[in-house]
């Protein structure tokens, strides 16, 4: 029987591999699309130069978090440069946990750090 | 496109796998990102290459930071495997890392970098070249000094130096007589008051010592009168602090125009020692070619040759021990590659690039001697304290630079240095060979040819190793065995048990040259009268080096002129061949009568050569005096670091100057008679002047400790002897535990056959035994090369260099018996079920 994947140890996940991760939870892409899309829903504040981008993927793709994709898109769709990425189920995994850890972080600090409520008179 | 091309370039910059499996997407991707910021227009496009340059500048570096750490993960599981083998390498090779490092800073602060007040240009002094090779200062009247400086076109601060001794205030006390611009040739500055100026008269200025202990370090000191030699001199300044041993030097004095004294003086800015010299050769020329001396760098006028020696020698001698320790990690890196061959024919047959796997393959012998590295520094640090605890004292601290050796930043730069270089060094062959082969056969189990191939390249690493510790022992051993020699000679016996006496008077001001002279003959007359017979002398055998000395005709230098009394001779050694020693009667006649040693006559037959010939002699002020020669004698070296006697003119001490003159008074050895000639002594000077104290040191001591030079080159040469001992034999346990591994079938079958210990040690001796016979052959040949090295400091005797063979060799297949006796007991103690496993 295979053994359970346990994630932990690759958490905490770098903000780059989060953000690639989050791209190819929605579906497949290519290096330039991730790239493209993470520029874009971070307001650009984190934007992928090659070097970075596929350094990443390589360190995912090392890890066994992503993979590349046998499927192509459609021929007017597909742009035969680039290859396509997908999560693994490791990936999910790692994902998830991540995601529940900056959830858990995030709460922790609104507890904190919620403005008080005004008394009542 | 350039662009394209351009970033292409800088894709070079990542791991090779990198670049195979995303060069063509990155590529792809700069393409677009490079377009898009094109349209954009000029500031896009400006901000595209600067953030992609970081990217690059970041990536790159974080990958090969990947890398490393995976091959560095790797290297130290490896490591761990063989904790004891790996941990005595790691301590060995920091020995000799250490041992590096420390040759490596000696020789930089003594010779090779500048001294600290050298920084506005480098200080040459006036020399000529005594017998031994140490450059001695060529004096000058102080107004020819003034006229060089005033007319020098390479130098400037032409200053004259004299340095004197005086008793003051019941004190010894040294100082300088020196022209003023010594002290911007030293950088000297005054802490209070001025120092002095051309011009002066009769001004002083004291050093830091003399005016912390006399003046507490009151500035009241300035103006005040200080009576020195019978004349009254105002303390303009006081030093705080001045450069190496002048700090001990309390007083300074202008020159005065009679004074004969040494020249210090900068290099102009362009100017290269052999334009002084060619300067100095035409000013002696019109002054009257009377003095054959040179321009000599400062820094060497108080090197004697044999520091040199001892510096390069050690250099040499740690340096192959530094070869060793890396012939030492090949010898394990090829273990530890043969154990992971299937590992790595797995990397390249899934088509890891060469250099990825060098990298690999280097990571663990680099890994290897950079922990070596991290343990020689306290080790440095160690070996540093060690040597100015023990050098410091006897003289050693005089040699400019010696303060400086310590674990400095350029220190740990050389250990790094040296221990990434030899990591590389050790760990390149054995990769290089590996990451060659062809992957598919090194995936196989190993067959015989292969083994034999692998066994034939450790052999000769480990030939290679005996072949470097062989000349380390014998230089060790003969070393040794010859300074033991030398120090135990007969001359040395005689004046194992004697006492040296200085003439000191601490109530008046020292007598003239005429009554010291008569002062002292009285004196060597009351004590022979008590049973004591003095010998006089101003080359201390064993101690001093004489004047050097020159013929007229000849215009050389060709040995040097020793004051002496004709007790002298009794110096066992001393044969006269034709004459005799002059009488004591004979000692103030003119011209004076004076005694040559054979190698003088030998070399200057055609000048000396017959009894009764007139010889006259120039000594280093440029004086002529006319003499006789009274007698021919054969000589026995004076000198603890010549192995033949000096060229040496034997001259009646009162022609020289009686305040160099030393006495040596020998007593029965034990210490009751010690007292006694101690208190002869005493007695003696009372007798003929109550003003009169001497001054007693026991000279054997002095003799012994002027040892040290050869006693730490030994020392050194031993350390390295034994590191190269050391390395031998771990070299050879490595050998010695990958043949029994590899070849353990073969040792089970010779044990169920019914062999022994003995005859598994014969049997792997047998298959050394040739290789290790040639190469042992071969270096003790290339270990004789010692009788050739430049220096009276090399191995003369014959017994020496027998026992550094005979002594080495033993040491060596001891050695080697032993480790191998060793390894075939536990091959041969294994449990039966385990070699039939073997089987």
């Amino acid at each position: 029987m295979k053994p359970r994947f346990d994630p932990t140890p690759f958490l905490p996940l770098p903000h780059a591999h989060f953000e690639i991760l989050v791209c190819l939870a929605e579906n497949e892409q290519h290096g330039y699309a991730i790239k493209r899309e993470i520029a874009r829903r971070t307001a650009g504040r984190l934007q992928l130069g090659p070097g970075s981008l596929y350094g990443a993927i390589k360190k995912l793709t090392d890890d066994g978090l992503i993979a590349e994709s046998d499927q192509r898109p459609a021929a007017h769709l597909d742009d035969e440069r680039r290859h396509y990425y997908r999560l693994t189920a490791e990936g999910q995994a790692v994902l998830r946990a991540e995601a529940a850890r900056l959830r858990s972080l995030v709460e922790l600090a609104e507890t904190r750090f919620a403005p008080a409520r005004p008394r009542r008179a | 496109m350039i662009p394209l091309w351009l970033y292409r370039r800088l894709l070079a910059f990542y791991p090779a796998d990198v670049r195979r499996e995303y060069g063509a997407l990155m590529a792809e991707e700069f393409r677009d990102g490079w377009a898009e910021a094109r349209l954009a227009g000029g500031l896009a496009l400006a901000a595209f290459w600067l953030h992609l340059v970081r990217d690059w500048a970041e990536s790159a570096a974080a990958a090969h930071a990947e890398i490393a750490r995976q091959d560095l993960r790797s290297a130290a599981g490896s490591l761990r495997r063989r904790p004891i083998s790996t941990g005595a390498l790691i301590v060995l090779f920091g020995f000799v890392i250490s041992a590096n490092t420390v040759m490596v800073v000696v020789a930089r602060c003594l010779l090779w970098e500048p001294l600290s007040f050298e920084a506005r240009g480098p200080l040459v002094v006036l020399t000529q070249s005594s017998a031994t090779g140490t450059p001695a200062w060529q004096t000058l009247p102080a107004k020819l000094v003034d006229q060089l400086a005033r007319e020098s076109r390479t130098m400037e601060d032409v200053a004259f130096v004299n340095n004197f001794t005086v008793f003051m205030y019941g004190q010894r006390h040294g100082g300088y007589y020196a022209a003023p611009a010594a002290f911007r040739n030293f950088g000297i500055t005054a802490a209070a008051g001025r120092l002095f100026r051309d011009g002066d008269g009769d001004v002083a200025v004291i050093g830091a010592r003399l005016w912390r202990d006399r003046y507490h370090g009151l500035a009241s000191a300035i103006g005040s009168i200080l009576n020195f030699a019978g004349r009254d001199y105002r303390i303009v300044g006081a030093l705080s602090q001045a450069p190496g041993t002048l700090n001990d030097a309390d007083l300074w004095i202008p020159s005065r125009p009679f004074m004969y004294g040494g020249v210090i003086a900068r290099l102009k800015h362009g100017a290269r020692l052999r334009d002084a010299q060619a300067e100095w050769l035409e000013f002696q020329r019109r002054e009257g070619g009377r003095r054959p001396a040179g321009f000599t760098w400062f820094r060497r006028v108080n090197m004697a040759p044999e520091f040199d020696f001892i510096i390069w020698l050690c250099q040499a001698a740690f340096l192959i021990a530094l070869l060793l320790a890396c012939a030492d990690l090949a010898s394990f890196q090829f273990g530890h590659m043969l154990r992971r061959q299937r590992g790595i024919a797995v990397r390249m047959a899934v088509g890891a690039s060469r250099g990825r796997l060098l990298r690999f393959l280097l990571t663990e012998s680099v890994v290897t001697a950079v922990l070596a590295g991290a343990v020689s520094l306290p080790l440095s640090a160690g070996l540093m304290w060690f040597l100015h605890a023990h050098l410091d004292a006897v003289g050693v601290s005089s040699l400019w630079g010696w303060s400086e050796v310590r674990l400095d930043r350029v220190a740990v730069l050389v250990a790094i240095v040296l221990s990434l270089a030899s990591g590389v060094f050790s760990g390149w062959f054995p990769a290089w060979r590996t990451i060659n082969r062809n992957p598919w056969p090194m995936l196989a189990p190993p067959r015989g040819d292969s083994r034999w191939a692998v066994g034939r390249l450790r052999l000769a690493l480990l030939a290679t190793q005996v072949a470097l510790a062989v000349p380390l022992l014998i230089f060790a051993i003969a070393f040794s065995v010859e300074g033991s020699g030398r120090l135990d000679s007969g001359a040395v016996r005689y004046f194992k048990s004697s006492l040296q006496v200085t003439f000191t008077f601490p109530n008046r001001p020292s007598p003239s040259a005429r009554d010291l002279v008569n002062l002292i003959q009285k004196i060597t007359s009351r004590l022979q009268d008590k049973g004591y017979q003095a010998i006089l002398t101003d080359a201390l055998p064993f101690l001093d080096d004489g004047t050097p000395f020159e013929y007229e005709a000849a215009g050389r230098h060709v040995g040097r002129v020793v004051h002496v009394n004709s007790h002298f001779f009794d110096i066992p050694g001393f044969r006269f061949r034709r004459g005799g020693r002059w009488t004591p009667s004979e000692e103030r006649q003119f011209p004076p009568p004076v005694v040559v040693n054979q190698a003088i006559a030998r070399q200057a037959g055609t000048v000396v050569g017959k009894l009764g010939d007139s010889l006259t002699i120039v000594n280093s002020n440029g004086t002529r005096v006319s003499s006789r020669i009274a007698g021919i004698v054969d000589q026995p070296p004076l000198d603890l670091y010549g192995s033949a006697a000096q060229p040496t003119i034997f001259v009646p001490y009162p022609f020289g100057s009686p305040g160099r003159l030393g006495m040596v008074v020998r007593f029965n050895g034990d210490s009751g008679s010690a007292d006694s000639a101690r208190a002869a002594i005493e007695a003696a000077f009372h007798e003929v002047d109550p003003d009169a104290r001497p001054g007693i040191q026991d000279y054997g001591a002095r003799i012994q400790a002027n040892w040290i030079a050869w006693r730490y080159l030994a020392g050194f040469l031993s350390v390295a002897g034994l590191l190269a001992l050391g390395l031998a034999v771990t070299g050879a346990t490595a050998y010695l535990a990958q043949t029994f591994s590899e070849r353990s079938h073969e040792v089970a079958l010779r044990c169920a056959f019914g062999s022994q210990i003995a005859g598994i040690w014969i049997w792997i001796t047998r298959q050394v035994v040739r290789a290790l016979a040639a190469v042992t052959i071969l270096a003790a040949g290339g270990a004789y090369l010692i009788k050739w090295l430049p220096s009276g400091m090399v191995p003369a005797t014959g017994l020496a260099l027998w026992a550094g063979f005979g002594f080495a060799l033993a040491l060596l297949w001891a050695a080697w018996s032993a480790v191998c006796w060793l390894a075939s007991r536990r091959a041969a103690a294994e449990p039966l079920m385990s070699r039939l496993r073997h089987i």
